[in-house]
């Protein structure tokens, strides 16, 4: 039997592109956005503040 | 999210994606990059790429009239994204009040589809929650099931 390979619909307008490989190859792109991002969470213990969310919004779809 | 979509180019390591937005003032090359952080943490960042040297801030509103298109788009890409970085949370902040209120309209027209797929927290004024339709949320926070 053939095996087809059903793409999810979600991202079957997506596709990856070897050009595109080439053109950002190296590129720091949005560096600002970066930037202002890591100042977002400055001070802050971001990665346990949003884990222990998650951790409760799993237990609570369960 | 069952809304018209442009088709995308994505880089191989699935982290910068490249689309082309068409409309009364032309076409627009978009991207969306998912920038690593740190730990399991990436921030969305999206803007218009004028050429090689110069790459827009969304602070630019190119204002092409397919706002809708453009932002299911995006929406497109994380769940590319998702499904080559697992366990990963996105970070996404608007660049200006009016941004943030636009991707909360988005966010909020699109609620029930997003839920089934995604934990979608909100944060305002430095608290973070489950999102909820109405509240002013400044940051947003994606997880996929």
């Amino acid at each position: 039997m053939l095996k087809v390979n059903v793409k999810d619909k979600a991202i079957a307008n997506i596709t990856v592109d070897k050009t595109m490989d080439e053109k950002y190859d190296g590129k720091i792109l949005f560096p600002e956005k970066h930037q202002r991002a890591m100042e977002h969470f400055k001070g802050r213990n971001i990665v346990r503040e949003v884990e222990e969310i998650l951790k409760k919004e799993k237990s609570r779809s369960c | 999210m069952g809304k018209d979509k442009y088709n995308v180019k994505a880089k191989s390591d699935h982290l910068t994606y490249e689309f082309i937005s068409e409309g009364p003032k032309g076409n627009i090359t978009k991207i969306v990059v998912y920038q690593h952080m740190f730990d399991n943490f990436y921030n969305l960042a999206f803007g218009d790429f004028k050429n090689q040297h110069e790459i827009l801030d969304d602070l630019i509103v190119s204002d092409n009239g397919d706002t809708a298109k453009v932002l299911a788009t995006v929406a497109s890409t994380l769940f590319d994204f998702f499904q080559h970085h697992k366990g990963t949370i996105v970070f996404a902040q608007g660049s200006t009040h009016s941004r943030n209120r636009l991707y909360r309209r988005y966010l909020s027209h699109f609620l029930d589809i997003i839920t089934e797929n995604f934990i979608l927290l909100g944060e305002l004024d430095g608290k973070i929650e489950r999102f909820k339709k109405g509240n002013d949320y400044t940051s947003f926070y994606i997880h996929k099931h």
